[in-house]
């Protein structure tokens, strides 16, 4: 019996074995025939609404599911005719005159009008929705005003039908990017009916983006989403340009960055959302070319509360700040994927050169602290650095304690966090030092430095400067390209010289692309259009 | 037996109440809201979404409202997804867990027996020592090891099985391996400890001296009550393998109820916690009733009426 039984163990295993080993195509393979786009998208999305989602995750399915007036050229971001065939801008800059598709359609077959522009962007501006990126609108008129109910009226606000095919935008002050904006996906428009149908338009989380409920005009529509699991967009035939849209089907794939990693090596991806740093610098070396990194507009940074002692002081801050080797943190931890940033704005926003770079300077950090009262560190209390679960920021935090230990001769702590604490606390200000990235919604300057406005929602630090709202704001209204980049210049400069915010690295976006992936290009924004991609064997 | 499985449902209302209780209070403690942010919301959308939810009331009344609600089977809305119900997002990711759960069970089981009653029948030889090295590397072995190591062998290197994904039949095989090994190897060595136990006693004597062919000593007479300290442990085992492993989960990313609930803990979707903490209590209480129950079928001498 004991005989019989040992000897099954091997029959056994060599089933197990030969039940695998009858390996079949992958499901990137099999893409080619039916034209899926396997994307992995990171985290699970909260909310698939336009208006309310925040962050990549569920940015990415948006993209495909809607279309704002303009959209993205693939390859280098100018804005293209979306919802809006052609548009006429007036002499002062200030209206521009959107004349719409009379194709342009709901998935249910309903018109896309002017009127769900005004009705988008009414619900936007409600406080009561909690729009994340309502601030993005205040460039139009009164709609600020709107915003904080000093106005009730909203055909006051610079937003208007003038037919069902016509939409008429007026700015407060002539915005050069005002183009580049309404590629975001806070532009696009909403389903009127359906969202009434399913609820108050104003709460945030009305069920109206369940699959069935969902209705999208964009070159995708909603087929299927299972919590934390896939999330299914097929072709819209009713799109304006479906003739032109490649793609059948897009699986969208919340994972972790290294389950990503897995299914992709294992075939079962076409694109990631990120890759390992230390992965990538691998795929790096051995000139992979599936890796893609490619310079992106996104800020590694520390946020300073500069309302709590001794981080209200000043000099105290960019001692701080000049105490870093900025270049030796990017080089030994964030690797392939970034470049030292010695200012907060990267060079690829618009071309932009900071007139004040922050360098390691020991002896003027060591001068200022002296300065500030706390000569080679006495006396100086340990603070704390604030961030959330993550090898990389747990380096990144300990070179910085290091560094300051080193060159200051003061105690960092560095306090791992989990991601909703860390919100909680950074929303409170309730932390000394905290980790912080961004990444700008569009190629301007402007993108970066509104985040430290007095005003801004982002800004968490409690830096409040007038001169610096003063800057930023003349220069929304400069016409003259060279003197706003000026004004731009000058406000960075005096952001980096007060060092509400430590400027640690500028990353790259990092990706794994299959080779069958056609008409997919890297961008600094890291937003991709699905109308142009399409799956084609490798040569 | 009936007013015996009666009086164990009632008395398992109070253990669930309790654990209701001191979850929902406990999850409430903790920093950080379901609807904290990259970016902070408005006051206003706040008071909305409190509203929208019940979340603005005295907290004592919104636990009052949860038992309300849960005395009609409501679980209420997930508050991370909007739309989707608790018992709606348990009910579809359940199946998945206790798929995975029943077949590594299953497998656990033979495995694990069958060494352990070989281990048994030759102690201290080399098959007992074989046997239980294995048993004890299964012990030591954690899942967020295992897990990854097959897939870097199995799915990576030679390409046998898809990395992730709970698909086609063969996506099952590594997480069952996974998932089955550490109970495997505990059930070893308690079936082998116990399996020699039984064999020093009497009756085993006894029917060996009767000239009873030795399968049947051990098999009939021997595994019989060996099997009962196994049975005892498999319960709970059960309930937690079916409930659904966050490690394994994760490593092949599958999309059952395990790694979910620790999302939903991270997420603070309070009413999806308090679901999902509300459903694995019910699944242990019933599990070890149903081990009560097999255990007074495999030892007449368990009165069912005194084990309570």
């Amino acid at each position: 019996m004991l005989k019989k039984t040992t000897k099954l163990i091997p029959y056994l295993a060599i089933f197990l074995v030969g039940a695998a080993c009858s390996k079949k195509t992958t499901p990137v393979e099999e893409a080619l025939e039916t034209q899926t786009l396997l994307v992995g998208i990171g985290g699970d999305p909260q909310s698939l609404d336009p208006h309310v989602a925040v962050g990549a995750p569920g940015k990415t399915v948006i993209w495909g599911l809607f279309e704002g007036l303009l959209t993205q050229h693939p390859q280098n971001l100018p804005p293209v005719p979306g919802v809006a065939e052609s548009w006429d801008v007036s002499a002062d800059g200030k209206t521009y005159t959107f004349f719409l598709r009379e194709n342009a359609r709901w998935s249910n077959g309903d018109p896309v009008t002017a009127h769900d522009f005004v009705f988008s962007y009414e619900r936007i501006l409600s406080k009561e929705l909690g729009a994340p990126q309502a601030y993005s609108l205040f460039i139009i008129k009164n709609a600020q005003a709107y915003y904080d109910k000093a106005l009730t009226d909203f055909t006051k606000v610079g937003v208007t039908a003038l037919d069902e095919h016509t939409l008429e935008i007026e700015l407060n002050n002539p915005t050069p990017y005002f183009l580049d904006l309404l590629i975001q996906s806070i532009f696009f428009p909403v389903h009127k009916a359906t969202i009434l149908k399913h609820g108050d338009p104003k709460n945030p989380n009305n069920p109206w983006t369940r699959p069935g409920h969902l209705v999208s005009n964009g070159p995708f529509m909603l087929k299927s989403r299972k919590t934390n699991d896939e999330i299914i967009a097929t072709k819209n035939p009713l799109y304006w340009d479906a003739e032109h849209v490649r793609l059948n089907e897009i699986h969208f794939l919340p994972m972790s960055v290294e389950a990503e990693e897995h299914a992709f090596r294992a075939g079962q991806l076409h694109l990631t959302y990120w890759v390992p740093e230390a992965k990538a610098q691998k795929l790096l070396e051995q000139k992979s070319p599936e890796l893609v990194s490619e310079p992106a507009l996104i800020v590694y940074h520390y946020c300073l509360n500069t309302r709590k002692p001794p981080l209200d002081d000043k000099r105290v801050r960019k001692a701080l700040s000049l105490a870093i080797d900025r270049e030796k943190i990017t080089k030994a931890i964030i690797l392939s994927q970034g470049k030292p940033a010695y200012n907060f704005v990267p060079y690829e926003a618009g071309n932009f050169i900071s007139s004040a770079p922050v360098k390691e300077d020991i002896e003027e950090a060591k001068r200022l602290l002296a300065e500030a009262g706390y000569p080679n560190g006495e006396g100086f209390p340990p603070i704390e650095i604030l961030y959330n679960t993550a090898e990389t920021h747990r380096k990144v935090a300990e070179a910085v304690q290091e560094m300051w230990h080193k060159n200051l001769n003061i105690n960092a702590l560095p306090e791992n966090q989990e991601w909703k604490v860390l919100l909680a606390r950074r929303n409170t200000r309730d932390f000394q030092v905290v980790r912080t990235s961004w990444i700008a919604h569009y190629v301007d300057p402007n993108a970066l430095l509104e985040l430290y406005l007095s005003d801004s929602p982002i800004n968490e630090s409690g830096w409040e400067n007038a001169q610096y709202d003063a800057l930023i704001k003349q220069a929304a209204t400069e016409r003259n390209l060279s003197k706003r980049r000026a004004l731009m210049q000058e406000a960075e400069a005096l952001l980096l010289d007060e060092a509400p915010v430590i400027p640690i690295s500028f990353y790259n976006m990092t990706q794994l692309k299959h080779q069958s992936v056609r008409g997919w290009y890297p961008n600094l924004l890291c937003t991709h259009p699905y109308n142009d991609i399409y799956l084609q064997a490798s040569k | 037996m009936l007013s015996f499985i009666i009086k164990r449902i009632l008395e398992a209302i109070p253990v669930l109440l309790i654990i209701i209780t001191a979850t929902f209070f406990m999850i409430r403690l903790a920093p950080g809201g379901p609807f904290d942010a990259e970016r902070a919301l408005t006051e206003e959308a706040m008071e909305r979404l409190n509203a929208y939810y019940g979340l603005d009331k005295p907290l004592f009344e919104q636990y009052t409202q949860y038992l309300g609600n849960l005395f009609r089977g409501d679980l209420g809305p997930s508050l991370k997804y909007p739309g989707f119900t608790v018992s709606e997002i348990i009910f579809e990711k359940i199946p998945i867990s206790m798929e995975l759960g029943l077949y590594a069970f299953c497998l656990a089981m033979l495995f694990g027996v069958t060494a352990g009653v070989c281990a048994s029948l030759r102690p201290n030889t080399w098959l007992d020592y074989s046997t239980m090295s294995f048993a004890m590397t299964g012990i030591c072995l954690p899942s967020f090891v295992l897990g990854p190591l097959l897939l870097l062998v199995f799915a990576l290197h030679f390409e046998w099985f898809n990395a992730s994904g709970w698909m086609s039949g063969t996506d099952k095989i590594l997480p069952t391996i996974t998932l089955a090994v550490y109970l495997a190897a505990t059930l070893a060595r308690i079936t082998r400890g116990s399996m020699l136990e039984v064999q020093s006693q009497d009756y085993m004597r006894t029917a060996k001296a009767k000239g009873l062919p030795g399968w049947r000593v051990h098999f009939i007479h021997g595994l019989r009550n060996a099997l009962l300290p196994v049975v005892s442990i498999s319960g709970p085992a059960l309930a937690g393998l079916i409930s659904g492993s966050f490690v394994v989960e994760t490593v092949y990313h599958i999309p059952g109820l395990g790694r979910f609930f620790v999302q939903a803990a991270f997420n603070r979707d309070y009413s999806m916690i308090l679901g999902t903490v509300l459903f694995f209590a019910v699944l242990i209480v019933m599990f070890n009733l149903l081990v009560d129950i097999v255990l007074a079928w495999l030892n007449p001498r368990i009165k069912i009426t005194q084990s309570t």
